[in-house]
């Protein structure tokens, strides 16, 4: 049976920075995907970090931008909002093109890639390796072999080999939004901001957002809290917000999905394996957004795994550098984004609005150098008392 | 809220797009992707109603079978 020094599961961002990293390195890295091919279909609402953010991981090209962004807005249950000013804060992808200009990169740098290849099981750790086990989709399922001293999990937000693995389980009720996107065409040209609505008409514990792209279109979409008490799903309020704010225009394209804001996990690793991006819930839990925070966590990971791997030490302990680096760079913002998005989940529509307006007061201080925290926390005090005692509650 | 065995959930699969959120969600992993499809193994499921509900596209619906006449060991 051949074996390899790293097997990748999933060539998404993480799994091919991680495995471009780990080739460059100098290790024999073979990546696995699934799907027939890398990146399609997309599954992401396509905002990114700035062109500097970006250009760390990969050479810039116009084949996957899909052009700045340039600011923000932020819209409250009451038609309030908060607009911020940020230019090229952000750049919106072609998520199936970056995912493919990625792949390349690894390609490039050594890396083995095959698609459709569907692993279904990862094995124990024994012999300083484990056996992955899978069927090539593409030739009527014919089984596959193969060694490897380190396996690294990549395969995104419903992770099996996080499970396999134990270091994950299916998500608890709540921790994933039901999220649906369309591609919609003839958006009034504006700002190239990103436009984000919160509150429960629009979606219930989430938010909808319009993401610029090129030529009028634009990808509209929202995620709802899966709870007891949602009736409606994400497509009756995906149609109504498109409906009243987009009556002229067609749906181009449907992508559908489950958004996490998952709470750290205990460990990302185990002995010979690792998890790198979503699958290792590197997204932010707050806003879901994931793409950045993957590449990093892969970054991370090529540094700590690739000094494990030379020094032939690859327990979980040792393994354990790699969640260290990780918690230090991401995490540990993570984990407060977390209890903000419990928070956020005990909101009314009226605290929505008060906080859209205390977030309108920092941006205006911030500009004049001068945050009047003291009368946002008195307006928090005087005019919604409820909000206090929920914020205690959910952030400590 | 069920048992296991008396239920399965239909794939109407022109509406569903394999997001696969369903199976990140589903707390028996009775829903699981057989290669690019959706599935699901009815002894597993115990009609919770989570993916229903969860499903942004509307493709999954819960239907009871046809209950076992008693538990084997009761």
């Amino acid at each position: 049976m051949r074996a390899v020094d790293v097997f990748v599961v999933g060539a998404g961002p993480a799994g091919s920075y991680v495995s471009y990293a780990l080739a460059k390195r100098g290790f024999e890295v073979f990546m696995a995907e699934k799907r027939p091919e890398v990146g399609v279909p997309v599954r992401c609402g396509e905002a990114a970090g700035s062109l500097a953010e970006l250009e760390h991981f990969l050479p810039l090209s116009d084949d996957w931008i899909a052009g700045p962004i340039d600011g923000a807005r932020l819209f409250g249950p009451s038609g309030v909002r908060v607009e911020r000013h940020m230019p090229g804060v952000g750049t919106q992808l072609h998520r199936d093109r970056f995912d493919q200009a990625l792949a390349r990169q690894a390609v490039e740098a050594g890396v083995e890639l095959q698609t459709s290849l569907q692993i279904d099981s990862v094995g124990a750790f024994e012999h300083g390796g484990r056996e992955v086990r899978g069927r090539n989709l593409a030739a009527a399922g014919a089984p596959f072999r193969m060694r490897a001293r380190l396996l690294l999990g990549a395969d995104g937000v419903e992770s099996l080999v996080g499970q396999w693995l134990g270091l994950r389980r299916a998500f608890p009720v709540g921790d994933v939004h039901s999220a649906l996107q369309y591609l919609l065409d003839q958006v009034p040209a504006g700002k190239r901001y990103i436009d984000l609505y919160a509150g429960h008409a629009v979606a219930p514990g989430g938010y909808a957002w319009v993401f610029p792209k090129q030529n009028g279109t634009a990808n509209v979409g929202l995620g709802v809290h899966v709870t007891a008490k949602l009736r409606r799903s994400a497509r009756d309020y995906l149609d109504d917000f498109v409906r009243t704010r987009f009556p002229d225009s067609r749906i181009l394209d449907v992508t559908a999905g489950g958004v996490s804001g998952p709470r750290s996990l205990k460990s990302m690793v185990t002995d010979g394996a690792a998890l790198v991006g979503e699958s290792g819930h590197t997204n932010n839990p707050f806003s879901g957004g994931g793409i950045m925070n993957a590449l990093e966590s892969a970054e991370e990971a090529g540094v700590a795994l690739g000094e494990a791997l030379r020094d032939g030490d690859l327990s979980a302990r040792r393994l354990r550098d790699y969640q260290k680096r990780w918690q230090a760079r991401v995490g540990r913002t993570n984990d407060l984004f977390f209890k903000l998005r419990n928070l956020f989940f005990r909101f009314d529509d009226h605290e929505i609005d008060w906080a859209v307006e205390s977030l309108q007061r920092v941006v205006a201080g911030v500009e004049q150098n001068n945050v009047d925290y003291t009368g946002i926390f008195r307006s928090a005090m005087l005019e919604h008392p409820k909000l206090v005692l929920k914020a205690a509650r959910a952030l400590w | 809220m069920g048992r296991n065995g008396s239920f399965h959930i239909a794939i109407d699969d022109v509406t569903c797009v394999q997001c696969a959120g369903c199976v990140s969600i589903c707390p028996t992993e009775a829903l699981h992707m057989q290669g690019l499809t959706l599935e699901c193994h009815d002894p597993t499921c115990i009609g919770c109603d989570l993916c229903v509900r969860f499903c942004p596209v509307v493709a999954l619906s819960l239907h009871a079978l046809s209950a076992p006449p008693v538990r084997a060991e009761a």
